[in-house]
């Protein structure tokens, strides 16, 4: 009897013991949102879609945060594996990333917002609140930007409408230069807000996204340089330090240097197999622009995918700017609205849709960009948008089809309804949200 | 002769088949051109439809926007845009603020006389007369100038600043009232004109007929309108009360897309919101139905009667907010559709003070609060006011009256009022359910003596004026000099100025909890997928009617 008391004794106090190695003195990682039970850290920024799982609500900027919040508890306790931290720095690299899109979107949505106001909308526009008359006792700085800074950016958007171009053309415009003390400490955008007047400096939007693209850069440059990692997350860490990069310089660009034909045989068999179309594109388009590709092999790239109108949108995007909008043939052949309901894909059809709504912001078509953006949000609910949209851009094509669909007024309030359930967490977006209300009720009074 | 004969032949065969061509393409022709549309609204005031006494509801705002035009409109997309102008009005060339315009040629009326100037100055006058608000204020203060039958002047009568935006403004929803028919610019409710009118819209009132509770109201094209696209087909619409829910869905879902003059026709289009997630979610299943979301100021909220016991203390209402957690109700009943909100406007809208977050407490917490205010809960766990001067003990019980339309069976409002009475039972309120009838609640709500709560949406225009809930149609009794005088800076000021005073309104309304505000939900349509190019602007409701399309069925 003794020998039993013994026994069990023994596979208990070993029970116990095995008991605190694995539960107590090595806990499992952090949950990330302590919403959503992703093990993997990098697999939950890029699918945390908000409380109660709500579709296409990526909230960039909240997720920064918690990724590192999760960082500073993990290496405050222990240490945790390198699978863990590299899969943090990709995170930090994507949301950096993100971030870049988005504000840069948030920029041409401020810029659009904001001429509307006090430099006049498009000649469509018969709104007749718009512009705003006689706007008095203007604080210096807010003066400063209706009379100067929007007449400049009314000039830069007739010469280029691409909201990259424009964050850049911001940046180097902008007075602040240190960029690490914003990340979490973000710059106001509000200059004056008062009973004289509200005026929002577009400037700032434009400024956090160079910031973020900086930041990014950097990023991927420490993840990517020496390292030999194969796999899907390296190569698509890959093509957006390229966008980065390709973005962020001029003709001087290295990116001649880092493609080379083995990388442009990836971009195809990545196409044909449907991995990252998205930024594939990108790419392909960058390339071209930079004429580092030419035509025939930029296009052989787009057309391994499915999409039917690969060329098109190619060619939309690598021509998509007013100075390089000659090169858009005049009779450019774009899809019927029911050529565009009937496509399927969730990542391309947007995608296109934005590049032809850009297309008539090119040519000054601003009503047919306007009501094509519209429908394709709101018209038919049966069809568009998709219920589910699992791509990670979603901001920056929501902000950027609010600013080339803000002429429809009586859509409007769905459009603030749509900003209001990404800004959740984020100073500038709230400040955007600001001046779209703004906007609204000067419109509807 | 037998080549004569052939020749013949074929001659008779090129004419039957020229006839059979031609019969072909007069049936196609007749078919493109002749066809009309149902659709259900929930309720019809037909009592008033003309452009000064019917603009109470929103029926009869989109009636009226069936029968009448104006001299400009606001589109869809929120721009002005000519109607019976000829283009926009220009300001005139003598400095004097003023604006001209000229009518479109060859405008009538439906019963053929000519539409001239003279008719756009008798519209004025009847305004000057009858009308109320700001259209009249614009009314008053405009003088016509005549030029010729098509073209005039609007001048300032008087105060000159901002003449041109404020005449702009108004005109753009005036609506133009026939001088022959009328003939003196009068107008009393009791005139025929109010039930039968008579406009240059689209299209013409031709009949309304009554079944009980049922009403149809049916309009024919107005051959002389000017309105309407290329592919406008449109020659009726139909509009017709249809009481039962049951049957407007039955209606809807019903895949007959037969000749519209086939009697078992059924309803095209349904713009009121549907309140039932299953409902919801059966309707978008439907393949011959379209849906689409828009815009609507409104919100839904618990009107509280102040004037009542309990509910004249400030923080006995401020409990009775924190007892409801408003963004649970919404994520299990309206998921993705409502929106919660803290004070009298939407953000959507422009003015939102979106740092104030919702009162919610858990029930302790609450009857903590309400101890401290004296009240106790009795052994029964019912909530009791000790009077302090008497030592009197009275239970706390509410009536809370709610539209039977509104809150429906089976929808969503009525699975919200549920949780809402549960939660005030949860801390000894007993509440006296009182579900009325349309015109009952109307009649009941206007009586404070009745009444203690009362579950209510209220929809406004998109220009935020929120000032009739403190003044003209207080029905919680709320009175505050503070926010009466807020109220009034809110009506003259504008853009800036008019936010910020509009953020002081909502933080009072926060503040002091007349209403307890709940939720704003976005509605959709339903409509046949043989409709095209629908869409509702509740600032201008159907003026896109011109641009709608009907495919044969």
């Amino acid at each position: 009897m003794r020998r039993i008391i013994i026994l069990v004794s023994t596979i208990l106090a070993l029970g116990l013991a095995l008991l605190y190695k694995y539960m107590i003195l090595d806990p499992p990682p952090l949950d990330l949102t302590l919403k959503r039970g992703y093990g993997d850290v990098f697999q939950n920024i890029q699918f945390n879609n908000g409380y109660d799982g709500k579709t296409n609500l990526q909230e960039h900027y909240s997720n920064l945060l918690l990724l590192e919040k999760f960082n500073e508890d993990i290496t405050k306790d222990y240490s945790p594996s390198n699978a863990l931290m590299d899969s943090i720095q990709l995170g930090r690299a994507q949301l950096y990333y993100w971030l870049w899109e988005s504000y840069s979107a948030s920029a041409l949505l401020a810029s659009k917002l904001s001429l509307d106001l006090y430099q006049g909308p498009p000649k469509s526009v018969t709104n007749p609140k718009l512009p705003l008359h006689d706007v008095e006792n203007l604080t210096v700085k807010a003066a400063r930007i209706v009379n100067n800074a929007l007449v400049e950016l009314s000039v830069h958007l007739e010469r280029n409408n691409n909201s990259m171009e424009l964050a850049k053309f911001m940046a180097n415009q902008s007075t602040i230069s240190n960029c690490d003390s914003l990340v979490f400490s973000p710059p106001q955008a509000t200059i004056q807000d008062d009973n004289n007047a509200f005026v929002v400096d577009p400037y700032v939007f434009g400024f956090y996204s160079s910031c973020f693209q900086s930041k990014a850069i950097l990023a991927y440059k420490e993840i990517l340089e020496g390292n030999s990692q194969s796999g899907t997350e390296y190569y698509k860490a890959n093509l957006q330090y390229l966008i980065l990069l390709g973005n962020d310089l001029d003709e001087k660009s290295p990116l001649n240097a880092i493609v080379n034909n083995e990388f442009i045989l990836t971009l195809s068999d990545s196409m044909k197999q449907g991995l990252y179309s998205n930024l594939i594109f990108d790419i392909t388009s960058l390339l071209l622009q930079k004429k580092i590709l030419n035509y025939e092999n930029a296009r052989n790239i787009v057309e391994q995918s499915k999409f039917p109108y690969a060329e098109l949108l190619l060619t939309l995007m690598s021509g998509n700017t007013i100075a390089e909008s000659d090169t858009l043939e005049k009779g450019i052949q774009l899809p019927t609205w029911l050529e565009i309901v009937a496509l399927d894909d969730p990542v391309l059809a947007p995608k296109l849709v934005e590049n032809i709504a850009k297309y008539y912001d090119v040519r000054k078509e601003y009503s047919k960009g306007s009501i094509l953006i519209n429908n394709f949000w709101f018209a038919d609910a049966s069809i568009f948008p998709p219920k589910v949209w699992w791509f990670d851009n979603y901001p920056k094509f929501m902000l950027l089809s609010y600013a080339f669909g803000r002429l429809d007024g009586g859509r409007l309030p769905l459009w603030v309804d749509n900003l209001y359930q990404i800004s959740n967490g984020d100073k500038l977006l709230g400040e955007l949200m600001e001046l779209a209300k703004y906007y609204n009720m000067v419109a509807f009074y | 002769m037998k080549i004569s004969q052939s020749l013949c032949g074929s001659i008779v065969q090129v004419v039957v088949l020229l006839l059979l061509l031609l019969l072909c393409s007069t049936a196609i022709a007749q078919g493109q051109d002749y066809f009309g549309m149902k659709y259900a609204e929930p309720v019809i005031h037909d009592e008033a439809l003309d452009p000064i006494y019917g603009r109470q509801a929103q029926d009869q705002i989109r009636m009226g926007e069936f029968i009448y035009s104006r001299l400009w409109r606001w589109n869809s997309r929120l721009n002005l845009e000519p109607d019976l102008c000829v283009a926009l009005p220009k300001m005139t060339q003598d400095g004097k603020n003023g604006l001209s315009c000229t009518l479109k040629p060859d405008l009538k009326w439906p019963d053929g006389r000519p539409l001239t100037s003279d008719d756009i100055d008798f519209t004025i006058l009847v305004y000057r007369s009858n009308g109320t608000g700001y259209l009249k204020k614009v009314c008053d203060n405009t003088k016509f100038k005549r030029i010729d039958d098509r073209s005039f002047e609007l001048v300032p009568n008087g105060e000159i600043s901002e003449f041109a935006l404020k005449t702009r403004l108004a005109f753009a929803k005036i609506q133009i009232i026939p001088k022959h028919i009328l003939l003196e610019p009068y107008l009393t409710p009791k005139d025929s004109y109010v039930k039968q009118p008579q406009g240059s819209g689209p299209f013409q009132l031709e009949s309304i007929s009554k079944k009980g509770e049922k009403t149809e109201l049916l309009f024919k094209r107005n051959q002389y309108s000017v309105e309407g696209s290329p592919k406008f087909k449109i020659n009726e619409v139909k509009a017709v009360t249809e009481p039962s829910f049951a049957n407007q869905m039955n209606d809807i879902k019903t895949t007959n897309e037969m000749s519209y003059d086939n009697g078992d026709h059924k309803i095209d289009l349904l713009i009121e919101e549907i309140s039932n997630q299953q409902l919801i979610y059966q309707l978008r299943s439907q393949g011959h139905l379209k849906h689409q979301r828009y815009a609507r100021n409104s919100w839904t909220a618990i009107a509280l009667n102040t004037r009542k016991n309990h509910l004249k203390s400030t923080a006995f209402r401020i409990e009775l907010d924190n007892a409801i957690d408003d963004k649970k109700i919404i994520k299990n009943l309206f998921p993705e559709a409502a929106k919660d909100i803290t004070g009298p406007f939407i953000r959507d809208y422009g003015i939102y003070v979106d740092s104030l977050r919702d009162r919610v407490a858990p029930a302790g917490e609450i009857i903590e609060h309400f101890k401290k205010q004296g009240y106790i809960l009795n052994e029964d766990n019912q909530l009791v006011w000790v009077d302090p001067s008497t030592g009197k003990k009275s239970k706390v019980e509410f009536r809370l009256i709610f539209n039977l339309d509104f809150v429906r069976s089976g929808g969503r409002e009525e699975q919200a009022l549920k949780n809402i009475i549960q939660q005030y039972k949860t801390l000894g309120i007993h509440i006296i359910k009182d579900g009325l009838k349309q015109g009952v609640f109307n009649e009941k709500m206007s009586d404070s003596t009745y009444w203690d709560m009362a579950f209510v949406r209220y929809t406004f225009g998109w220009d935020n004026n929120i000032t009739p809930l403190f003044t003209n149609y207080n029905d919680t009794g709320y009175r505050n000099p503070q926010l009466l005088n807020e109220l009034k800076v809110y009506e003259k000021s504008r853009e800036a100025a008019k936010k910020r005073s509009g953020e002081r309104i909502h933080q009072h309304c926060y503040d002091n909890v007349p209403y307890l505000f709940l939720w704003h939900v976005d509605p959709e349509m339903y409509y046949r997928s043989i409709i095209d190019n629908v869409t509702i602007t509740p600032m201008t409701f159907f003026t896109s009617i011109g641009q709608w399309s009907v495919s044969p069925r």
